[in-house]
């Protein structure tokens, strides 16, 4: 199975409206969960120049973007994806 | 003090007497002539405690207060020593000095009167200075003698200067019985500069304190300060934070930062993106530790260190304000700017003048201010508390 890849913006806006909370979600993740991801930062993604990507904080899972991101939010599609993986059996 | 590749770093180091609270033994330095000249004083006040820092302290208070009106130090010498409150017990005026009087051409005199013989290193060995002896007779039976000379300090020489409490360390052990003493200091510091041919002036003043309080068995028997003159390239870095204001400036930028000579910061997000850009070049962000308030540091090829912006540089004048020192703040991104900063002796903001409409976001916080004003406060933080030499530039 390929890693899920989570990149957390840690750019000004994200870092300060929640994304600080989001690189610690690790530690809240269960270990058979967590060894199918792939946590990185990213200086600044660049989505806060347009408004039309939404608004700050934004983490890329797997490439896909989600704007407003809070913990739950992530935890769920990483969750999400992981069950994907296993039916999938990829 | 500096030319633009001459910098002189003077710095000491000290230990008090064992359960003293207060020196006896006074280091001054002053900066003189719209920087151009340096006058160091250290004192050693006879006695020790309160008594001895007073005496000590009157001495190098006048010394550098005088050598700037007089260019005849014995009359230094003399208005010193008859200045100065005689003893009861011991019917003495007394408190030795060394004064050094140092120019941006590294013209440098020396006046001692009872400390230890100042050295002058130059790469690895202690160079023999011509002294003049000059007698000053107060009465027939009170006749002192002051030592005077003058060099020219070149590149890369090292002025080192002690109280008795670094020579006599030791003194009446049965390995040192009349103390550590001048030759072995010597060696010491010789040996010292062979090690770590860079080493700063803090780093020998406490290295050679740190040994004489170790022939002391850890408990000084007197204060032990050494004083350290290190004639140096300065250390730079740039810093470079903002987008500039035109797009058509990012070239600029990144060029600029690309042909520095010293360390490079680059301190915003954009701007790591945008120099990332240019020199083609990726971006790493380190997530090993993190700290809620400010976002992880990363690493570029290249770049001494990459920060976020605002948060972080709010965080570093933060701490310069407060004067925290670095050993108590956690290992984060402004301390890392922090370490660079304050070991560095000329600093160049370059800072990008585009505001980012994001940050004009009213849900975030108050306390983000722009970054022109910031980067003002750190300016001048660091020339008044660390006076360093900074200069800002705008893009």
């Amino acid at each position: 199975m390929k890693k899920i890849k989570v990149t957390i913006c840690t750019g000004t806006a994200c870092y300060v409206l929640g994304n600080s909370q989001l690189l610690v979600m690790k530690d809240d993740l269960k270990p058979e969960l967590l060894k199918w991801i792939d946590f990185e930062g990213s200086n600044c993604l660049k989505y806060c120049k347009d408004a039309s990507f939404g608004k700050a904080p934004f983490v890329l899972i797997n490439g896909k973007l989600m704007a407003q991101a809070t913990g739950p939010k992530v935890k769920d599609e990483i969750e999400r994806l992981y069950l994907d993986m296993l039916d999938g059996g990829e | 003090m500096m030319q633009e590749n001459r910098f002189i770093e003077v710095d000491h180091f000290q230990i008090f007497k064992a359960h003293q609270h207060v020196g006896g033994d006074v280091f001054a330095c002053e900066k003189i002539d719209n920087d151009n000249r340096i006058i160091l004083v250290l004192s050693d006040g006879l006695g020790s405690g309160i008594k001895a820092s007073v005496l000590a302290t009157l001495t190098a208070t006048m010394a550098t207060k005088f050598i700037v009106s007089y260019r005849d130090l014995k009359s230094i010498a003399r208005i010193i020593m008859t200045t100065l409150p005689v003893c009861k017990e011991r019917l003495i005026s007394y408190a030795t000095f060394t004064i050094v009087d140092i120019d941006a051409s590294g013209i440098t005199r020396v006046i001692e009167y009872g400390n230890p013989a100042f050295l002058l290193i130059r790469e690895t060995m202690a160079l023999d200075v011509s002294r003049k002896t000059e007698e000053i007779i107060f009465s027939p039976e009170d006749k002192r003698l002051v030592y005077y000379s003058e060099f020219k300090a070149e590149f890369g020489d090292r002025i080192v200067f002690c109280s008795d409490g670094v020579t006599q360390a030791g003194m009446g052990a049965s390995a040192t019985p009349l103390g550590w003493g001048d030759s072995a200091l010597a060696n010491f510091v010789c040996s010292a500069v062979k090690i770590a041919e860079n080493i700063s002036a803090r780093e020998l003043a406490r290295q050679i304190v740190s040994k004489a309080h170790r022939i002391d068995e850890g408990k000084a028997k007197d204060d032990i300060t050494c004083g350290v003159i290190y004639l140096r390239q300065p250390r730079k870095t740039l810093i470079v934070s903002g987008p500039p204001i035109k797009q058509e400036k990012d070239k600029e930028l990144a060029h600029r930062l690309k042909e520095f000579i010293g360390l490079k910061i680059i301190a915003g997000g954009t701007t790591a993106n945008i120099v990332a850009r240019e020199w083609e070049q990726d971006i790493s962000v380190d997530i090993a530790v993190i700290d809620p308030e400010i976002p992880p540091h990363s690493r570029m090829e290249g770049v001494s260190l990459v920060t976020e912006g605002i948060l972080t540089l709010c965080k570093v004048s933060e701490i310069l304000e407060k004067g925290i020192s670095l050993e108590l703040i956690k290992n984060n991104a402004a301390r890392k700017i922090l370490e660079i900063l304050l070991n560095s002796d000329i600093i160049h903001f370059l800072v990008g003048t585009k505001i980012n409409d994001v940050h004009q976001d009213p849900n975030m916080p108050v306390e983000i201010e722009i970054r022109r004003t910031i980067v003002k406060k750190i300016k001048q933080l660091l020339e008044k508390k660390h006076l360093k030499k900074v200069y800002l530039e705008y893009i």
